[in-house]
């Protein structure tokens, strides 16, 4: 009995010394092409100069329109004086466009809801001034439902999950412009969006720096309805000016059409956009640095994200 | 081995990459035609390379490279202000550039090959563009078209039924960027890239081969533009086969040209001329 009892001591000891060979994985794993998680952001934010726009409203107010159709607009050209450099999220990109592509098979365009997940999805944009010897940029941009931050307002642990949209450089609060135009929604529609702001501001996630724009979005409906329509979003205007102007520092307001109908002056309307977007992403303070910049590269156990996010960033990062 | 250089030849199924090498095996290996790059020895296996040109001469179709047909070819070339030299050329399956980007991962095979590029040839098939039109835009087109408003263009097509996304979806520019991505992620060097537009014949007549890349895939042509601290690129339209072998009185009309050599077509900006080794040498002025 105590020679089996010494062997099994043998072999388990034998088993505890042996090295532990690992094979080698047959295949390179390659980044996902997704949207970002927080984690697989911040790694970005990391290693550059990161601008972060954030969109909030209620449910089809615009929020995944407006990033679509911006990621639409490079498809086609240059745009706002910026050309394409690349994107770690071209495939998250790619599926929230698909509802407006004809190979989706539809008959109208549509655009993917923003979801309510648990976590935060951001979408990448590297981009280059299009005159000579350009900066290159790195933009995050962020679609989420007003719940999301109704939640964050009544749990401590969801507040907690938002902590990186603290660094938000640009917040764009939208208001459904076609709810806007319809008497029986419009005073929902106004108070949706104020609702949301509010939150924020009492989730403290809206930084001093941070820049705080008020969009009326889908303005095309509002001018096919005609005066009625506009003088309400002009009352909306004054009132969130009286609401919120000495609470935020850096308050503006826009209309845009980030999906304009067939109208006399569809130019005007597209311009709306280059020139909204231009705003969102001009820096008034510092941008959002990570007080890791210059840190060692992440080490082996890390997500497989971070590594070529580093090596990526590294590389392009002479130029900033 | 005298100074080694390797490319990468890069495209989905179908963008010509094979039918390029055999044209090329057959220039170099006839050495009549003046060309910026001349064979200085024949290669150890030929076999390979003398199967695909048997194709290319007769007019057939050069015949895909599968996953399980991979060959490396090694051409001993030598070229005015390049020197002797031994250039590797991997013919990799465009399946394995659709893996890629659909299964997100990469072989060890195809990454030491990538790390090892000192230029890549990125080859699209004119006839292979999936544009990814908005549906706004496909509207108004055919409203246009019709004369009617854009709410009568979409009466009839009320119960068509929606496609799900999947990344096999992506449009061509699309997929494009992401196969620079990858290859940028994965090695250290800056590269230069020769952009191939083969079947060239088929556009010839729409502008310059840069023009067509950026008409067509507008985002591709920013990335390439915006990247140009890490990589050098320029456009080529060639026509390797120079015509369509699918149509009968095209493909007499080629296999009766006096010589083989006047069915290729490579266009860089405004020239024309038949030198397939142009685009190589581009690439190897960087070295």
């Amino acid at each position: 009995m105590s020679d089996v009892v010494d062997a099994v001591a043998a072999d388990a000891k034998a088993e505890a010394t042996a090295p532990v060979v690992e094979e080698e994985p047959d295949f390179i794993e390659l980044f996902s092409g997704n949207a970002l998680g927080s984690t697989d952001a911040e790694v970005i934010t990391r290693h550059s100069r990161t601008h972060l726009v954030v969109f909030v409203g209620a449910e089809g107010s615009g929020k995944t329109t407006v990033l679509a159709s911006i990621y639409e607009k490079f498809n086609q050209g240059t745009f706002a004086g910026f050309k394409f450099a690349g994107s770690r999220s071209l495939l998250g990109f790619e599926e929230i466009c698909h509802l407006n592509r004809l190979t989706s098979g539809g008959s109208q365009p549509d655009t993917q809801r923003t979801r309510l997940t648990d976590e935060a999805k951001f979408y990448h944009l590297a981009l280059r001034g299009a005159e000579p010897l350009a900066l290159r940029r790195d933009i995050l941009l962020s679609a989420m439902s007003g719940e999301l931050f109704r939640m964050a307002k009544d749990s401590q642990e969801d507040a907690e999950r938002l902590t990186f949209l603290r660094r938000a450089d640009t917040l764009v609060v939208l208001v459904d412009g076609d709810r806007l135009s319809i008497p029986a929604q419009r005073t929902s529609a106004q108070a949706d969006a104020a609702d949301i702001l509010e939150s924020l501001l009492d989730a403290s996630m809206v930084s001093p720096n941070c820049r705080v724009e008020i969009v009326f979005s889908k303005f095309d409906r509002i001018t096919e309805i005609g005066q009625t329509a506009l003088d309400f979003l002009t009352k909306t205007q004054e009132k969130f000016e009286e609401r919120f102007r000495t609470l935020i520092p850096h308050l503006s307001f826009r209309r845009i059409a980030a999906r304009p109908a067939p109208s006399p002056a569809p130019e005007t309307m597209e311009r709306g956009l280059a020139e909204a977007f231009i705003s969102w992403i001009t820096i008034i303070s510092q941008p959002s640095i990570d007080e890791y910049v210059g840190q060692p590269a992440p080490t082996r156990d890390d997500r497989e994200f971070s590594k070529f996010g580093w090596r990526y960033f590294e590389r392009t990062r002479r130029d900033r | 081995m005298s100074n080694p250089a390797n490319l990468l030849f890069i495209g989905l199924p179908g963008s010509g990459k094979t039918t390029f090498l055999a044209a090329l095996w057959h220039v170099l290996d006839d050495r009549s035609s003046v060309t910026a790059l001349k064979l200085t020895k024949l290669s150890g296996d030929r076999a390979y390379l003398n199967q695909i040109t048997k194709e290319w001469r007769e007019c057939s179709q050069v015949p895909r490279t599968s996953l399980q047909t991979e060959q490396v070819v090694i051409l001993h070339l030598d070229g005015n202000g390049f020197g002797s030299f031994d250039l590797s050329v991997p013919d990799l399956a465009g399946e394995a550039f659709k893996q890629h980007l659909t299964e997100r991962r990469m072989t060890r095979h195809h990454d030491a090959f990538v790390q090892e590029a000192t230029g890549l040839m990125l080859f699209l098939h004119p006839d292979d563009i999936q544009k990814g039109t908005q549906l706004t835009v496909a509207r108004r087109l055919e409203a246009e078209l019709s004369g009617a408003h854009e709410e009568d263009a979409t009466a009839g097509s009320a119960d068509v039924v929606n496609n799900a996304w999947s990344p096999e979806s992506l449009p061509t520019q699309a997929k494009l960027v992401e196969l620079l991505q990858f290859i940028l992620e994965r090695t250290q060097r800056n590269l230069r890239v020769a952009v191939v537009v083969s079947a060239w014949d088929l556009v010839d007549d729409l502008g310059a081969p840069h023009e067509f890349v950026a008409r067509e895939l507008p985002l591709f042509q920013q990335f390439l533009e915006a990247n140009e601290d890490i990589l050098r690129y320029s456009v080529f339209g060639v026509s390797a086969q120079g015509g369509d072998i699918t149509n009968e009185v095209q493909k007499q009309t080629l296999l009766g040209l006096d010589d083989a050599l006047k069915r290729i077509k490579v266009r860089q900006d405004q020239q024309t001329g038949h030198d397939i080794t142009k685009p190589i040498a581009w690439l190897l002025e960087g070295r």
